[in-house]
């Protein structure tokens, strides 16, 4: 019997050994990767915190191993970050890479400063992200597939509404005071129009334009016209219409207090070139930025639909249709791309379920925007995250 | 021959008898606890490796090297059912979008063992030949969530209403001894891939 014990103890004893090792590897190797996951979510929150900071984290301590992190211009794109965080337990190391981009006004498919008297009621559906500064004022049961943030919350408290992407209150995104990032970037490789309006058309890669409503358009390349894709109106209104193709942005820029100033006019349909609805790699695109009101024309090309592809953003007005109240039912807005503004502006009035004078309107997301923006576009000023690699 | 000669005689076969059984009977629990330690360990070993395969590929769930290709990582989960999930995931961080395939199979897919329970697990990457491991599989449950950590019933309709997941495994050993087969167990309360939901 002793033979037996002698002979079949050994194997036991491997077995019982083995075993513990089999949990010791698995125990290490989710330490180790829970290590640099919090390294990595510890050095996005300073950045978030900072947009400055660059210091990153040098060997630290924690659980019984050690991180370190680095924070580094990316190489590909140097308007990126990278965070990198290496982690060390045992014998066991794992690295975590983020990358961040500036966050830009543009991601948004909806935001607003005011949301005044407008509810968001069953039947209402919006792609990607939301965010008001104000309260989000629901009835019924809208759906919102992207991520929901409000600074004030909800009202009331407890709705109907479906959060499919999440819903954070408390949060304050506040609006630029200025243009100074596009006014910049049009001095640096763009056109600036010091004073008066701008009328332009869009030909594909060539810009028709003019200063008044009734003189002829000179024309040239986008790139001979503006190089980085950046036109500035200093003072004055800019009226845009046509097909572009390339990446531009247009902002209209006024005296400060004026309302006859600053304001861009859609004078007919503005779309892209290339469709990214068919064909999703399209590089076409169009941020279109106001001090005052993003204004669809009240003229006879716009009494039958208008087809706007662009990211849009009004500082201090919002996005309408002109004589909203008194012209005729003019069709459907089909707006293509995110919509910023201070307070939601009014393209049409209704009786029941119909229209009575304006537009309905008919808005989608374009996905291109949470990861790219229109040259320029304003940010911001902080950053988010691209991707997170394990 | 005396009478004390023939009371040893049948108390030597008695011991002897007695200490063979006790023999035998070490013997055969010895070997029951070898196999069953042999059996246990085999199991927790695939687990580990089972946990560890997945845990590795599911948090990659979404991700791409270049983000552009990949802008909205919402539509990564294809198919979300209780005992498969496929999604898309920049596999090798090349910048070309992958999709991967978990799956399980019928108890029939592991007739080869005599544990009438356990199943293969296949996983399936692009279009190539799913891969089966045999690993034991006997559950492979899935939990999903939406946003606002609520459980979504089946069918889901739109896998891009999920949030996170939990993910039980329990495995079983190939044979059985004296009927009883070993197991290991293994749960993720909250799998969440980062870039699910970073946008």
């Amino acid at each position: 019997m002793c033979i037996i014990i002698v002979m079949v103890a050994p194997n036991l004893n491997h077995s019982a050994s083995f075993a513990y090792k089999n949990y010791l590897s698995y125990y290490s190797a989710e330490t180790v990767h829970d290590l640099a996951e919090s390294a990595a979510s510890m050095a996005a929150n300073a950045l978030f915190e900072d947009p400055t900071w660059r210091a990153g984290f040098a060997t630290k301590s924690l659980w019984g191993g050690t991180y370190n992190t680095t924070v580094k211009k990316y190489a590909a794109d140097t308007t990126k970050i990278m965070i990198t965080a290496i982690a060390t337990f045992q014998s066991a190391v794992e690295t975590v890479q983020v990358l961040l981009q500036p966050s830009s006004f543009s991601k948004f498919a909806y935001y607003s400063q005011i949301e005044g008297n407008i509810s968001w009621i069953s039947g209402d559906t919006v792609w990607g992200p939301f965010h008001t500064e104000d309260y989000m004022q629901i009835s019924g049961s809208p759906v919102f597939y992207g991520k929901v943030t409000t600074k004030k919350g909800t009202s009331p408290t407890k709705s109907s509404a479906k959060f499919y992407g999440g819903y954070q209150s408390g949060v304050s995104v506040p609006l630029p005071t200025g243009f100074s990032q596009v006014s910049t970037a049009a001095t640096a490789n763009g056109k600036v129009i010091s004073s008066g309006d701008l009328y332009i058309q869009f030909v594909k890669d060539s810009i028709y334009w003019k200063t008044s409503s009734s003189g002829s358009y000179t024309h040239a390349s986008l790139s001979t016209y503006a190089p980085n894709g950046v036109i500035y109106v200093a003072s004055g209104n800019i009226h845009v219409l046509g097909t572009l193709k390339g990446q531009v942005t247009i902002c209209a820029n006024g005296s400060s207090g004026s309302t006859t100033k600053g304001n861009v006019y859609l004078d007919d349909n503005v779309q892209y070139n290339t469709d990214p609805r068919t064909t999703p790699t399209s590089t076409d695109m169009l941020g279109i930025v106001a001090e005052n009101d993003i204004i669809v024309t009240d003229n006879t090309v716009n009494r039958a639909d208008i087809t706007i592809q662009a990211s849009m953003f009004s500082m201090t007005g919002g996005f309408t249709a002109e004589d909203y109240d008194t012209r005729p039912v003019s069709g459907t807005i089909y707006e293509y791309g995110g919509i910023c503004q201070y307070q939601r502006g009014a393209v049409g009035q209704f009786s029941g379920s119909k229209i009575t004078s304006g537009f309905y309107k008919n808005y989608t997301y374009d996905n291109r925007l949470l990861v790219s923006f229109p040259p320029a576009f304003p940010s911001t000023g902080l950053f988010e995250v691209l991707s997170w690699k394990e | 021959m005396g009478s004390s000669s023939l009371l040893d005689i049948i108390g030597s076969l008695l011991l002897g008898g007695m200490v063979a059984l006790m023999v035998i009977n070490t013997n055969g629990n010895l070997t029951k606890i070898n196999y069953n330690y042999g059996s246990e360990m085999t199991v927790q070993s695939n687990l580990v490796t089972l946990a560890s395969m997945i845990e590795q590929d599911f948090r990659r769930i979404g991700y791409c090297s270049v983000p552009l290709k990949f802008p909205d990582p919402t539509k990564a989960l294809l198919l979300a059912t209780q005992h498969s999930i496929k999604f898309i995931a920049d596999y090798n961080a090349d910048g070309n979008l992958d999709t991967i395939y978990y799956y399980l199979g019928d108890t029939v897919s592991a007739r080869f063992t005599k544990n009438p329970n356990d199943m293969l697990l296949y996983k399936q990457t692009n279009s190539t030949k799913a891969v089966g491991y045999n690993l034991g599989v006997v559950n492979f449950n899935f939990t999903y969530f939406d946003a606002l950590a609520d459980s979504l019933a089946f069918p889901i309709a739109t896998p891009s209403s999920i949030y996170s997941f939990r993910l039980s495994i329990l495995l079983q050993s190939p044979n059985p001894y004296d009927s009883t087969y070993q197991y290991a167990y293994w749960r993720q309360l909250r799998l969440s891939a980062i870039n699910l939901r970073n946008r």
